[in-house]
């Protein structure tokens, strides 16, 4: 069993980080918050909607990045956000692409096929589809993983602003640092349970290191 | 259904083409192993039996039957790439408006090679397949084959045995559809109306309402686990 008892609320505005070491069971815990795979137990509500019965609904609130980009790659950048404003009903979608498009410095790139871009700005672009419907929740599986200073530093504004919005932001790490930096509350998942849980200006690194040695071995 | 149902499947089935239009991979493999198959057939049919031409009808639908195994195939391979399928629902969208949208666009490949091989299969069979009539036994026909393939190619990439399960699957499923596609377009070959076939066309129709229906049923618990 990959998840076990893990009980985990989400208030609005808040950043959670999931911190954990590979195999803890982070992108299970994502996979099944996102609807992309069934719990053998157990239920997910989000804003008070159970998504095992109004899927459709729920999945209009969540926006995810998973580990990979899900986007075309023979699609330009525009026509891969393009695709998912229309999926999600969006008004005045080219304009809003366009404009999600220039905020990410990918503007020049719109035309471009997605398989051309660099793995950064791939993941610039997969935040930015996840963020476009303005999501209530949105679920973040290793954001950081192979970004340089510039893409993590949108991929860190982009939570910022969707916390700041009222989103609730569930974001996985192995990077203890980052998670700390950007996360408001913490969580340690080792093997499928959830270890502790606490605040993240109630913690420094290395007391964290210290208290959970054995979950942090990647970090 | 409602207009928004529609409305996604359109934006669908727009993204299948315009992927398709850029890359050409799948229509050109499908249509180059068409050709092949038809080829391949015709010489041995013209080395063995009187009347190549009476066998013109089965080997077009041999050929439409394997080349679309391999375009289904490739279309559920450009969606499992990168994860474009979970994209698609994690997106506020019904299984089966993806399911009509993957099929319509399957089927449309279908149909643009088969309209394609026609003339060629009457060069190679020496008969006339070149009948308007036989625009609406190719639909019915890739309508049926993309139907029940659509849903299948779904499955299969999460099996060991991905490629060679397609068509073990599909082929036999198909059957009730190629006799009547064969049969159908036999009569308008020869000169028959469509009245005249209308019997087979009725099997192909019912084929494509009564399985496409229950794989559009089933595709959202086949993506949804």
């Amino acid at each position: 069993m990959a998840l076990s008892g893990v009980d985990l609320r989400l208030a609005r505005g808040q950043v959670y980080v999931l911190l954990g070491p590979n195999g803890a069971g982070k992108t299970t815990l994502i996979r099944i918050l996102a609807m992309l795979e069934q719990p053998s137990a157990g239920h997910v509500r989000i804003a008070g909607i159970d998504a095992r019965r109004r899927p459709i609904e729920v999945r209009r609130l969540i926006g995810a990045v998973l580990h990979q980009s899900l986007l075309y790659g023979d699609l330009t950048a525009e026509e891969n956000l393009l695709l998912y404003a229309r999926l999600y009903d969006l008004d005045d979608a080219r304009k809003r692409v366009r404009e999600t498009l220039d905020g990410i410095g990918l503007g020049h790139r719109a035309t471009d096929p997605v398989r051309t871009l660099s793995r950064g700005m791939r993941q610039c672009l997969s935040v930015a589809r996840a963020v476009l419907h303005t999501p209530h929740v949105l679920l973040l599986d290793e954001p950081y993983s192979g970004l340089d200073c510039r893409s993590a530093l949108y991929v860190s504004r982009t939570i910022e602003r969707a916390a700041r919005g009222g989103c609730a932001v569930l974001l996985t790490t192995h990077e203890l640092d980052r998670g700390l930096q950007v996360g408001d509350r913490l969580g340690i998942l080792s093997g499928g349970r959830m270890l502790a849980e606490m605040w993240a200006r109630e913690v420094s690194p290395a007391a964290l290191r210290r208290l959970y040695p054995g979950a942090l071995v990647d970090a | 259904m409602s207009m928004d149902v529609w409305r996604k499947a359109w934006a669908l089935v727009g993204k299948d083409l315009a992927l398709e239009w850029r890359t050409r991979e799948s229509f050109l493999v499908m249509l180059l192993f068409g050709a092949i198959v038809g080829a391949v057939l015709g010489i041995a049919f013209e080395l063995r039996v009187d009347g190549a031409g009476d066998v013109a009808p089965g080997a077009l639908w041999v050929a439409l039957a394997f080349s679309g195994v391999l375009g289904l195939g490739r279309s559920m391979a450009r969606e499992q790439e990168d994860g474009c399928l979970e994209g698609l629902m994690l997106a506020p969208v019904d299984g089966s408006c993806v399911y009509l949208a993957k099929a319509a666009a399957n089927a449309l490949s279908m149909l643009g090679v088969g309209l394609v091989l026609l003339p060629l299969f009457s060069v190679l069979f020496g008969v006339n397949l070149l009948r308007p009539g036989l625009l609406v036994v190719l639909l019915l026909g890739a309508a049926g084959l993309s139907g029940v393939g659509t849903l299948l190619s779904t499955m299969v990439p999460h099996t060991r045995a991905r490629e060679a399960l397609l068509p073990v699957l599909l082929l036999p499923a198909v059957v009730p559809l190629v006799i009547g596609a064969v049969r159908a377009t036999a009569g308008v070959a020869s000169g028959q109306s469509l009245s005249a076939v209308a019997a087979w066309l009725r099997l192909m129709a019912a084929f494509d309402l009564v399985l496409g229906a229950a794989a559009c049923l089933l595709y959202a618990c086949v993506t949804e686990g």
